[in-house]
């Protein structure tokens, strides 16, 4: 493996090319997402951070495929490892899910089987994806919880999900997710349920498993300080639409996209006196509302006659950092 | 109406609760015990925050504030009027002059009731005339940011934030002396949150409401309170000014906690 990474790592482990996502609701097709492009790299750790209906979490839905064609209608490129995923027959996509790419949700008590121990649930994927023994993936399973932090992996194994706390559980979910190496991990707000004590857990893990084993992750949140702390590339949604992207520490950092500095506004801290920090007037409209042209244009300050006119061109700096405005604050 | 004056300090006296768990006819009942006697006092005119973790009995707290739970030792007092403990009759939630605001603004209004009813309901229970009641469903829902044909209104045609404004309307039309937010900006947007936590600032300002702002996250707690106090297993752990608490903990579990927050 360590002679092919150096190819490896020049282009993306996945892409998505002017990506569009339609929701089918008998004669309705409504788009929720809107000409959407990104990349991973090999061991990045990418975050999508957005309000709720910003469309995050169809994004990931598209990539794993779970919603039925006439329910989800996707338009645009979703490559992996150069393969678009698009055209994949069922059955080969079913190979990927839980192999190459993996997932990990928000609330792991409703993603884990209650009549089955812990343990059983993690060699169900390992019976599907892979071709080892009994013994070996008895084996396995140790090996995986012990890398989650079960200080008693084999005890852990033999549990019921109701006799683990939610983090024990998440950390559990980790674990089944990385029980057939991935390559792309997609981690749907998978802290979110939890105490911040155990996301800092939780967090930990996911990223010192990246560093350890190289894997590539599709982070998904709200939470700017989590993004922040965390992500080395950041892509900021709203509405569908991407409104900026690139390295962290430009995104975050030096926000050129009014929506992002206004949500980075958002994010309480200490107050001095009888300061009070901004935050965003409005509601993040419904995508049966959204306004021609840019889509934060009600709600920003900085919006013009121009912005309404039409679809807004994505301005590209330093070659890897997008910003999708018509005035851009830097 | 309620009796109680602006002026008044809220004193909460070693509060206890344990619930038990019958385990059928053979086992021995198990109990849990949420609250280990808690003793606070919150000023006129403060927002005082609770800061603890999933299970470290800060709602429970808040119920036994309330009115919604009874708490099985302890006492608490509004200035000179004990609204339970030891020897008094305990004051009814409706006469306590603590008004709570929930969570989840989807779940806790009614869909099927407008919104000038919804607002007004503490007042009918109270029996305020009508003509009164309108009067001042209107001026609450003018201070929280909404119009008074909103009233008129039902809860689906408003959007999360704007829920939370009516939940806060229908607390404030109450004049109580405390208002009780539990976690009542952790299911909205954070453009929204900062919305609401900026309008409850206000309230403070232009009102002099106080505020017990219960919740798990500490951000919120260092943008919007004076005081803070920090519940671990039912217990008290921390408790002090807000820059004191944030900036040098003393207890180890108020440590863990700061030191897990992320920050920007």
């Amino acid at each position: 493996m360590p002679g092919t990474e150096p190819a490896e790592a020049e282009k993306p482990v996945f892409s998505a090319r002017n990506l569009s996502i339609f929701a089918r609701n008998g004669q309705k097709r409504i788009r929720i997402v809107s000409d959407v492009s990104f990349d991973i790299a090999h061991g990045e750790f990418f975050a999508l951070v957005g309000e709720s209906g910003s469309g995050k979490t169809m994004i990931a839905r598209a990539i794993m495929r779970l919603l039925p064609r006439h329910m989800l209608e996707v338009e645009g490129e979703l490559s992996f490892q150069g393969r678009p995923l698009a055209d994949l027959p069922e059955a080969e996509m079913r190979k990927l899910r839980g192999g190459a790419i993996s997932m990990i949700f928000q609330e792991p008590m409703t993603s884990l089987d209650p009549l089955m121990p812990i343990g059983r649930q993690i060699e169900e994927t390992l019976e599907i994806h892979s071709d080892l023994g009994r013994k070996a993936r008895l084996d396995r399973i140790k090996e995986l919880l012990s890398e989650v932090r079960f200080a008693e992996p084999a005890k852990t194994a033999m549990l019921y999900p109701h006799e683990l706390s939610g983090g024990m559980r998440q950390r559990a979910m980790i674990a089944m997710a990385l029980a057939n190496n991935p390559t792309l991990l997609i981690a749907d707000e998978p802290t979110t349920a939890l105490d911040v004590t155990i996301q800092r857990e939780v967090m930990e893990i996911i990223y010192r498993l990246k560093e350890k084993h190289r894997l590539s992750v599709l982070f998904i949140s709200h939470d700017l300080s989590l993004v922040h702390q965390y992500a080395e590339t950041v892509g900021v949604l709203y509405g569908g639409v991407l409104m900026e992207s690139g390295p962290e520490e430009k995104v975050i950092g030096r926000s050129a996209h009014p929506y992002t500095a206004a949500l980075l506004n958002c994010v309480p801290r200490r107050r001095i006196g009888d300061e009070r920090r901004s935050g965003i007037a409005g509601a993040v409209p419904s995508p049966l509302e959204w306004p021609p042209g840019c889509r934060f244009k009600d709600r920003c300050e900085y919006a013009g006659t121009d912005c309404a006119a039409g679809s807004i061109p994505i301005e590209e700096r330093d070659g890897d950092w997008t910003i999708r405005c018509l005035r851009p604050l830097t | 109406m309620t009796g109680t004056t602006p002026n008044d300090t809220l004193v909460a006296t070693d509060i206890r609760k344990t619930f038990r768990r019958s385990n059928g006819l053979f086992s021995p009942a198990s109990e849990t015990r949420a609250l280990k006697g808690v003793s606070f006092e919150v000023t006129p005119g403060e927002i005082f925050g609770i800061v603890g973790e999933s299970g470290c009995g800060k709602s429970t707290l808040a119920r036994i504030l309330v009115g919604l739970e009874e708490a099985d030792g302890g006492s608490l007092a509004l200035g000179a009027r004990t609204l339970f403990g030891p020897g008094a009759p305990t004051v009814s939630a409706v006469n306590r002059g603590i008004q709570m605001v929930f969570q989840d603004p989807y779940a806790s209004l009614n869909p099927r009731m407008c919104v000038g009813d919804a607002v007004a309901e503490g007042l009918a229970i109270a029996n305020v005339p009508r003509a009164e009641r309108e009067e001042r469903v209107a001026e609450t829902l003018s201070l929280v940011g909404l119009t008074p044909q909103d009233a008129r209104k039902y809860p689906f045609q408003f959007s999360g934030g704007q829920r939370q404004r009516i939940c806060i309307a229908r607390a404030l039309v109450m004049e109580p002396a405390f208002l009780l937010a539990d976690e009542a900006v952790s299911a909205l947007d954070v453009s929204v949150q900062m919305q609401i936590l900026n309008m409850l600032l206000d309230l403070r300002d232009r009102i002099g409401v106080s505020i017990i702002f219960i919740t798990h996250d500490i951000s919120v707690v260092d943008y919007l309170c004076d005081r803070v106090m920090v519940v671990y297993d039912g217990e008290v752990v921390e408790f002090g000014e807000k820059t004191a608490v944030l900036d040098h903990p003393q207890n180890a579990y108020t440590q863990r906690l700061i030191q897990s927050v992320p920050r920007l």
